[in-house]
């Protein structure tokens, strides 16, 4: 690299966080605690009820409440009535029915929040109810409530890769399911809206991709896209969440009405309705191999609830069936994905965005297959491992990295914990040990494998590129770096990177990343696993352009040692990153759909109580195919987060519905892991740089995520023998192995 | 954000001026860490006009005495206080691993003995924000008329989520009230009320000033809690058991379950078998199986409530043995394990 000599914190070094002192003192400011003169409180009235049709609304008495200044309903939504990611079917504010509990119908500004609160219960909503469509397979009769004019099926899909009718000599076959998950940010959503001058509106807003709000937004409120001004807030986590517009609409609608700064700011419990969730799945399939092992067909039926509107469930079905073969070479194959519409709450992404569910599935039918040919379950991965150059079942070939036979021979090999003997241990160390019920009673250990992959960046033909600018300059301490983008640091340490590509390329110690708004073009949404490549793959390019410049001001072929005579005046640029073009999917699912893979494995040790059915995971291992790591530590932080949320997803965390209504809106009740339940995470970086990204640096924050649930699961059924078609496991199922 | 209705808060200096305080306000409460009473508030399970704080009453958290004599705990004293008295890590340990185990250190160092003897009896149905009440048509315990875990039932079944008043039961606790009409004394058990709406037989004006555990320098204690995770979780189910030994045989044998009813579960009756005698692996797997029978857990917290029922008899199996000073591992799985040779 050309880094100056003497300049500290480039690429692949294990740079402390920018924002790390802030966060960690509580200095950093996050959106919710915006505040402005004068400003008013928003609040939603949402839906009590799954499915219903409005038949009046009363604000009388809400209007006459102390404080209020504005009561609005669909008819004041100044533009488009509806919004989304991908089908534009979401209404801003509910008219003439509902579709989930929970849906917005109604909004209030007052002087004070509990104003807000008050005046919103004062509103009156006749509702019609309507039965509710709450099952998928329901949602697909024929004679079921159609949802939306099209019917129930958001997106069906099948991808006919070979001669899918291929006989095999042995066959496994099963079904898999996987609850519905929130990605549970720590920062529930919030934002402040400022009425303009010119008429239009300023949000300062906590999101992942402040131009596909724009874009959303602008119409809603009958405004040109230049009249909407977005600015980034502080984001405290996101993992999808921040994906789809939840309260963005509603403040500048309230702000315009009232002519007032308006702040909304979700609780917990309005979090869980005011987002979307990881898609519950059910997935059939029947894998057949040859007798010593090596695949022939894999069969696939994916069904995931895309609960009320469409949200990004096209692509996560999408991913998920064509990724249902798993990292494997396979000849022949039928996948078939349906997303279908309920009255459940809407789902959308969530890290690993369709990969999660599919992997559970295809990890669990490689360790049927491998005990159907009495193989080590490593042995039958290693002997259908995907390596470069292979196709995949969408006929598209894997150009670049694919170290899918080292990821699970290092796995396999990465140091293993002691078996101790529960009387020597920390009795935190047991199952249920904090709560003192268990000293090491029945214990049953299981050793589980997963490997898995998922897409980086925006797949199926869509161009989402990054734009970057970079101002070199000098004062009074030396030159100085700026840097501005539109992409969102959600807490992944985007910025962090992108100061370290700065000072990587221009050998400029100082480097000022600037709050992101949509003054700058697009960056593309932090999702997918895609900034780190995108952006950062902009302001190399920005920085390569002007490191050009100051070349040839300086008439040297490297950056000359001091640099300060060469930057009056200063020298700017702004460039895109593009990733290579990608294609649609045909009638038969063939095409060039993605842009890369990441890979991972991972190795999961469980301990089960087996009276009691209470599990500790007592050590992770994952083996991560990284590219190349621009942050060893962030790479290593993200692995472990997304571990954690692995973890979750396998022993704990599930929104639990009822009638299509969510039973534990809190935290009390949707119970996350804490760092008691985590167990030590060993993380291994293989570093195989992938051309055509920069640096050769893959995304990093969803493989993990990936393959963790299937590991876990896999371990627990190794400790019990049990089948345990479902993630969250139930202590229920474990318990009275003897 | 979820935010407190507008109330009175008054922060009286004596017990006597807090019970009447509350006396005179009607629909007044008590607070002490107020670790239970706020967040409930904030969702509005109930109403509270006027709150009296007891923080400003001093030396009311001493914990007086040892084993051998009886000790005596302010209701004042906090959960961290109690689960950290090297007087309480002996007879009485059951109590102090109960305290240890409620929440986290934040709350243990707020939330009160007092207060977690009273913690409102919590449902699936009950513990939600308005909103979330008024979209599954309210409960019995709150602004309804049907109980929503058991649609058919004339009473609330919300479940008794105490970490400390199981124990309180099994190691024979007395409660010093004092109340607007003065001061009287009575078991920890008779506090409690089967029921999930009126759960304490206290008046509104009663204030729990101390908590007398009786003079016990033989005896053992244990308190197991089931839930999920490490850290930060109510009961779904706790086992609090407290051995009174004589020449090496039990003398005395109490018990009792937390979150398997509106109030503490006593199982005490069913310890009999024990007493008398120098318990071994079967007899407490006998009088496991039998002191399960009373638990009553239904569909209203975490975890299936058919598990939690089946978990009973294997908690208090475990706390007898815990009591009882057996080895853990014994005749078990987990002897593999000890070897080394799991995995």
């Amino acid at each position: 690299m050309k880094t100056k000599t003497g300049v500290r914190g480039g690429i692949g070094q294990s740079v402390r966080r920018v924002d790390g002192v802030p966060k960690v003192k509580g200095e950093f400011e996050y959106a919710s605690d915006l505040r402005r003169d004068g400003m008013l409180w928003g609040e939603t009235v949402r839906s009590p009820h799954p499915h219903a049709r409005i038949k009046a609304i009363d604000i009388r008495a809400a209007l006459e409440s102390p404080g209020v200044r504005a009561v609005l309903l669909a008819g004041d939504v100044p533009g488009k009535k509806t919004y989304g990611l991908d089908a534009q079917d979401q209404p801003v504010l509910a008219w003439d029915v509902v579709r989930f509990a929970g849906e917005p119908v109604a909004l209030v500004a007052a002087e004070q929040p509990e104003q807000a609160k008050q005046a919103a219960t004062k509103i009156v909503v006749d509702y019609e109810v309507l039965s509710p469509v709450t099952e998928m397979e329901a949602a697909l009769q024929a004679d079921a409530p159609k949802l939306h004019p099209q019917g129930n099926v958001v997106r069906q899909l099948r991808v006919i890769h070979g001669d899918p009718e291929a006989e095999a000599e042995v066959w496994v076959e099963g079904t898999y399911e996987t609850g519905m998950q929130d990605q549970a940010p720590l920062g529930p959503e919030a934002g402040l809206a400022v009425p303009a001058e010119d008429g239009g509106v300023d949000l300062y807003i906590a999101t992942q991709w402040l131009h596909a709000d724009l874009e959303q937004i602008a119409p809603c409120l009958n405004l040109p896209p230049e009249k909407v001004r977005l600015n980034l807030s502080g984001v405290g986590g996101a993992f999808g969440a921040r994906e789809d517009v939840s309260m963005q609409i509603h403040a500048c609608m309230l702000a315009l009405r009232t002519q007032r700064p308006v702040k909304i700011a979700y609780g917990r419990q309005e979090s869980f309705y005011g987002h979307v969730h990881r898609h519950p799945s059910r997935i059939w399939m029947r894998h057949g191999a040859t007798r010593d092992g090596k695949l022939i067909n894999v069969q696939a039926k994916l069904l995931v609830d895309g609960g009320a509107y469409t949200s990004t469930s096209p692509a996560v079905i999408g991913n998920a069936t064509t990724f249902a073969a798993g990292p494997y070479a396979v000849p022949n194959a039928r996948l078939e994905g349906t997303a279908v519409f309920t009255n459940n709450p809407p789902c959308g992404a969530m890290r690993g965005f369709g990969a999660v569910q599919a992997c559970f599935a295809y990890e669990a039918q490689m360790d049927k297959l491998a005990r159907a040919v009495n193989l080590h379950p490593i042995e039958v991965r290693l002997k259908n491992a995907l390596k470069t150059g292979d196709v995949l079942p969408t006929g598209q070939r894997v150009t670049g990295a694919a170290p899918v036979r080292d990821l699970l021979s290092r796995c396999a090999a990465l140091p293993m914990p002691p078996a101790e003997s529960p009387l020597d241990r920390d009795r935190m160390l047991i199952p249920g040990g904090a709560g003192n019920v268990g000293h090491g009673e029945a214990l049953t250990r299981g050793v589980g494998f997963a490997a898995g992959y998922k897409n980086l960046a925006y797949s199926e033909g869509f161009d989402d590129s990054s734009e970057a600018w970079v101002r070199l300059s000098v004062d009074q301490e030396g030159p100085l770096a700026e840097v501005k983008t539109a992409a969102v640091d959600v807490g992944q340490g985007l910025d962090t990177i992108v100061t370290q590509v700065v000072r990587t390329e221009l050998g400029v110690q100082r480097v000022l990343v600037r709050q992101p708004d949509t003054a700058i073009g697009s960056a593309g949404s932090s999702s997918a696993s895609r900034q780190t490549m995108m952006t950062g793959g902009a302001v190399q390019l920005a920085c390569q352009a002007v490191r050009d410049e100051v070349l040839r001001r300086a008439g040297t072929s490297i950056i000359p040692d001091p640099l300060d005579e060469y930057l009056r005046p200063p020298i700017e640029a702004t460039r895109v990153f593009r990733h290579r073009r990608t294609g649609k999917l045909d009638a038969d699912g063939q095409g060039d759909p993605h842009v890369s893979f990441a890979f991972g494995a991972a190795r999961a040790v469980v301990e089960v109580d087996t009276e009691l059915g209470l599990v500790r995971v007592v050590q992770l291992a994952v083996s991560q195919d990284v590219g190349r790591a621009l942050n060893p530590q962030s790479v290593r932080g993200q692995i472990e987060g997304g571990s954690a949320q692995g973890l979750g997803l396998a022993l704990m965390e599930e929104i639990e519905l009822k009638d299509g209504k969510i039973r534990n809106a809190s935290f009390t009740d949707y119970l996350l892991p804490t760092i008691l339940d985590m167990p030590p995470v060993v993380s291994d970086l293989v570093e195989e740089p992938e051309p055509g990204l920069p640096y050769g640096a893959k995304g990093v924050g969803e493989p993990s995520t990936v393959v963790v649930p299937a590991a876990i699961v896999a371990a627990l059924r190794a400790a019990t023998g049990r089948e345990l078609p479902r993630a969250p496991v139930k202590p229920d199922e474990l318990v009275g192995i003897r | 954000m979820l935010r407190l209705p507008p109330l009175r808060y008054l922060r009286p200096t004596s017990v006597e001026a807090a019970a009447e305080a509350v006396a005179e306000h009607p629909g007044a409460m008590l607070i002490a860490g107020g670790t239970d009473l706020v967040p409930n508030l904030k969702r509005r399970q109930f109403d509270a006009p006027v709150l009296v704080s007891l923080r400003g009453i001093a030396g009311f958290d001493g914990i007086q005495g040892e084993p051998g004599r009886g000790m005596v705990i302010g209701a004042g004293a906090t959960l961290d206080q109690v689960a950290t008295h090297p007087a309480l890590q002996t007879a009485y340990r059951a109590l102090a691993q109960a305290a240890g185990f409620v929440s986290t250190p934040q709350i243990r160092h707020m939330g009160t003995i007092g207060g977690n003897l009273l913690v409102d009896p919590r449902c699936n149905y009950y513990n939600q924000s308005a909103a979330w009440r008024q979209a599954v048509g309210y409960c019995l315990k709150r602004d309804g008329d049907i109980c929503l875990v058991a649609r058919s039932s004339p009473r609330c079944w919300a479940v008794s989520s105490s970490d400390s008043a199981p124990v309180a039961l099994a190691l024979g606790a007395e409660l010093t009230l004092r109340g607007a009409e003065g001061e009287r004394r009575g078991a920890a058990a008779d506090l409690y009320r089967d029921d999930g709406i009126v759960y304490t037989t206290k008046r509104a004006d009663d204030v729990i000033v101390g908590i007398h555990l009786p003079a016990a320098p033989a005896m053992t204690s244990a308190y197991w809690k089931l839930r999920r995770r490490g850290s930060f979780d109510f009961p779904v189910l706790g086992a609090a058991v407290a051995l009174d030994w004589a020449d090496g045989m039990v003398r005395v044998a109490r018990g009792a379950l937390g979150a398997a009813g509106s109030r503490p579960v006593e199982v005490s009756h069913l310890l009999t078998p024990l007493v008398g005698r120098r318990p071994d692996d079967e007899l407490i797997a006998q009088v496991a199986e039998a002191a399960e029978k009373p638990a009553r857990p239904l569909d209203n917290t975490d975890f299936s409530h058919y598990w939690r029922k089946r978990m009973t008899r294997v908690l208090i199996e475990r706390a007898l043995r815990d009591a009882c000073g057996l080895d853990p591992l014994a005749g078990r799985l987990t002897a593999q394990t000890r070897s080394g040779q799991a995995a």
